[in-house]
């Protein structure tokens, strides 16, 4: 690389920087929800922003960048999903340190971490097109055409799965509360 | 009082029903306080999902994980280039497959010319067609399959040496067909 080179090297850098900053928490749970499992959560999330990078010339309107990156990162942990043709079961317990905020009461933090071990626990509980199709409907809030394009398959089978994974969540969240 | 489906009810409660049928889901909605309560239900458990979704998983360390992840997508870029710049093709891979393709091109037509197909008929050798049959003459001497002198025969010739008799028996209706090859 030459000396003239180097500032511009360094100011796609530092671009690509921010936009790792600004959407990796964002991503890395979008994708953790779909596939329940933080270490392949992680090896996902890293792929979909090398991807979207290396492709960033496909980028045609910048205001649609989180979009973009979130089909991307919709796509790989669906393609990763297809090649293992199962979920695995979640292996939080192998990460021991809690993350918490520092302004939240005990009571809170207690609340919190039961809501998300339950949702973790109710998601386990759907097939992997119901948990899928549920994360990106009601989760990532995308119409049903959109789940359907991005699981390519037939809105009316997308409406199904969605439908059945309501069904067996709330099955799930009233044996929770007996 | 018929209810609807439970699926259509959990649709309805996302705004997942098409237009006719959540008309007729309102409709029914208005005189049903039992399927009211159900659809509230799946409306306040929505919103306690996209709540819960947004929740960072438990028991994860961000900043680690964050500071990890950044730096693999880092080292996933840097590799990529690497590998980006190796493949970029140098001028002269060009004249190499214009070489390699000539080669290929040359033997398969070397190959042509060595197998041509020989004439299918070998020299000295005649097909022949009387009214008694067809068959094969060298020399004066030869093979005739007969065919009957009653009826009419078809008779066909191939362009790649042969010959072709049909008939029908007029007694049995039967189909004779000879088949004479010259080679």
């Amino acid at each position: 690389m030459t000396e003239a080179h180097r500032p511009v090297a360094e100011e796609i850098a530092d671009r690509q920087n921010r936009f790792v900053a600004e959407h990796l928490r964002r991503i890395f749970v979008q994708i953790y929800r779909m596939v329940g499992s933080v270490e392949e959560a992680q090896d996902l999330t890293q792929e979909a922003f090398i991807k979207a990078l290396q492709r960033g010339e496909q980028l045609k309107d910048p205001q649609k960048a989180a979009h973009w990156l979130s089909r991307i990162a919709t796509n790989t942990a669906i393609d990763f999903l297809r090649r293992r043709g199962r979920l695995s079961v979640c292996d939080l317990d192998d990460v021991a340190e809690p993350a918490s905020n520092p302004s939240e009461s005990p009571e809170e933090i207690l609340l919190r971490s039961e809501r998300r071990a339950m949702l973790d626990e109710g998601l386990r509980s759907l097939s992997e097109r119901e948990r899928v199709a549920l994360v990106l409907r009601d989760v990532e809030g995308l119409p049903a055409e959109e789940v359907a394009a991005r699981m390519n398959c037939t809105q009316a089978t997308v409406r199904s799965h969605i439908a059945n994974a309501r069904i067996k969540f709330r099955k799930y969240l009233q044996r929770r509360k007996l | 009082m018929t209810h609807p489906k439970l699926e259509d009810l959990a649709l309805y409660a996302g705004g997942d029903l098409s237009w006719w049928a959540r008309r007729r889901m309102a409709r029914h909605l208005g005189v049903c306080a039992y399927c009211r309560r159900e659809v509230e239900q799946f409306s306040a458990e929505r919103t306690w999902l996209e709540d819960a979704g947004a929740d960072f998983p438990q028991g994860v360390s961000w900043d680690r994980l964050a500071a990890e992840m950044k730096a693999n997508i880092r080292l996933g870029l840097a590799a990529g280039e690497c590998v980006g710049e190796v493949e970029t093709p140098p001028a002269r891979l060009a004249w190499r497959t214009v070489a390699a393709v000539a080669s290929v091109v040359v033997v398969v037509f070397c190959g042509w010319l060595l197998q041509r197909p020989e004439p299918a008929v070998p020299a000295g050798w005649v097909l022949e067609a009387t009214p008694a049959g067809i068959g094969v003459v060298e020399d004066g001497r030869g093979l005739t399959l007969l065919h009957p002198d009653s009826g009419t025969v078809l008779l066909s010739v191939g362009a790649q040496g042969a010959m072709r008799a049909r008939w029908v028996d007029t007694e049995t209706g039967q189909v004779t067909i000879h088949h004479v090859y010259a080679h």
